[in-house]
């Protein structure tokens, strides 16, 4: 069969009409012509404007998404940058707070520490003072006690007792003698 | 009508496709009737993308034929680097290989060729296998391609791609008197090619189905996948090819040559 179409065609180039035996048919060509170009325009006009659009779209989502994550990329690193530089700024006031709170726990205990030495030291003062006094009172109730047993000695010596007038007179100068 | 119980009951093999019959001036052959319903299918499934696309409605189907549709459009930007010229020459490209695509695939059903016959003659046959839809489709591809040439160069620059006074560059004249043939050849192979591929594969299918005998059901389909196949490399060579003689058309004189490099070199990556 292969054979009889080869013969055909050898049979129709040796006359000529090799269009013919190929199929070629000038008013078949033109139509053929005409009508894909109207099929191209039936689908330039209402298919791919419609899938083109869509292309597009996607694209410019892509675009925008990919501008977008760079702009969040970008904020999230101004925000790590100034995180971090509140960071810094906090330690360092930490540290500036610490550093005042010693020195002002420092001066706080200094101050007490003073306060309490002034206090003591009154205290020892008051102390003293009022040693001072129980001594003096003491020494006067002695001195008065000691007159007192002197003046009975003395009755006890004298055998007479001399006037009140003139048996503190003596006491008071034989007291005075001894503590000089 | 007849059908026949196989396919291989009469072999029956002519290159002209036949008339079935007539509307008015048009001619309906039994090529055409299977083109205008692969046409038919292709726009029944582009409206429906569309339909679904413009209803945010989405499934595998719509999105295979969007993901195939995109990466389409998107290499003709990758082989002509004006985007403007690349956004116009698009839809005579994507034309071309839907519908080669489409009625190359029909064209690969049972029933296609000598299985049903009408008055004696096949009713069905690939649109492909008919030389004035091939040759048509490479007239319109190069007459595109010497559109955008003017457009790029101007209609005298353009003739001067082919017309150079022999006087003053000899070996350029005989390029210029090389490119006009190159043109015609060109055309001429574009369609030979599609041509012959689609209707090898007719007769491939034919061939297998009567060496296969009772055991075609089993052997046919083989060939059927591989007949997919190259029905995907014809689409896309027509089409690559078509966009290649644009963008080698509107290069400059000068860089035709290292252009022309470097495009077989990216289609060859």
């Amino acid at each position: 069969m292969l054979t009889h179409t080869y013969l055909l065609a050898t049979q129709a180039a040796d006359d000529g009409n090799v269009l013919h035996t190929l199929g070629i048919d000038v008013q078949l060509l033109i139509f053929q012509i005409i009508g894909f170009i109207i099929l191209v325009w039936i689908m330039a006009k209402f298919v791919y404007p419609v899938l083109i659009r869509t292309i597009d779209e996607r694209q410019k989502r892509i675009e925008t998404g990919l501008r977008e994550a760079a702009e969040a990329r970008k904020a999230l690193e101004n925000a790590e940058l100034h995180a971090d530089n509140l960071l810094v700024d906090a330690r360092k006031e930490a540290e500036t707070l610490l550093h005042r709170s010693q020195e002002e726990a420092a001066e706080a205990i200094l101050r007490a520490e003073t306060k309490a030495k002034q206090r003591a030291d009154q205290i020892v003062r008051d102390a003293r003072a009022s040693l001072d006094i129980d001594v003096r009172k003491a020494r006067i109730m002695l001195k008065k006690e000691m007159i007192n047993l002197v003046a009975a000695a003395t009755e006890q010596v004298v055998g007479e007792k001399v006037d009140a007038k003139k048996d503190n007179e003596l006491i008071a100068k034989a007291v005075a003698k001894e503590t000089k | 009508m007849n059908i026949a119980l196989f396919a291989a009951e009469n072999i029956h093999i002519s290159l002209p496709t036949v008339k079935l019959f007539e509307i008015g001036p048009l001619v309906i052959t039994n090529s055409i009737a299977l083109g205008l319903a692969g046409i038919i299918v292709m726009i029944a499934v582009f409206r429906y993308v569309i339909y679904k696309v413009q209803r945010n409605e989405y499934n595998r189907f719509v999105g295979i034929v969007q993901w195939a549709f995109e990466g389409m459009y998107k290499h003709i930007g990758g082989i002509i680097t004006d985007a403007k010229m690349a956004r116009s020459i698009a839809p005579l490209a994507l034309t071309i290989f839907f519908t080669v695509l489409f009625t190359y695939w029909l064209s690969i059903l049972p029933g296609v060729g000598d299985s049903i016959t009408w008055n004696g003659a096949p009713l069905l046959r690939g649109l492909p296998t008919d030389l004035n839809f091939t040759l048509a489709l490479a007239i319109i591809s190069m007459v595109a391609v010497q559109f955008y040439a003017i457009k790029a160069h101007g209609f005298f620059g353009n003739l001067s791609r082919y017309f150079i006074n022999p006087f003053k560059d000899p070996i350029g004249a005989f390029e210029g008197l090389l490119e006009i043939i190159g043109e015609f050849s060109r055309m001429i192979a574009l369609s030979l090619r599609l041509f012959g591929n689609a209707f090898a594969g007719e007769v491939l299918l034919l061939i297998a189905g009567v060496l296969t005998s009772y055991f075609a059901a089993i052997s046919l389909p083989f060939f059927m996948a591989f007949e997919l196949f190259i029905g995907f490399i014809q689409a896309y060579v027509f089409y690559v090819l078509t966009l290649i003689f644009a963008a080698l058309a509107t290069a400059g004189h000068g860089d035709s040559h290292s252009h022309s490099t470097e495009v077989t070199s990216q289609e060859a990556a």
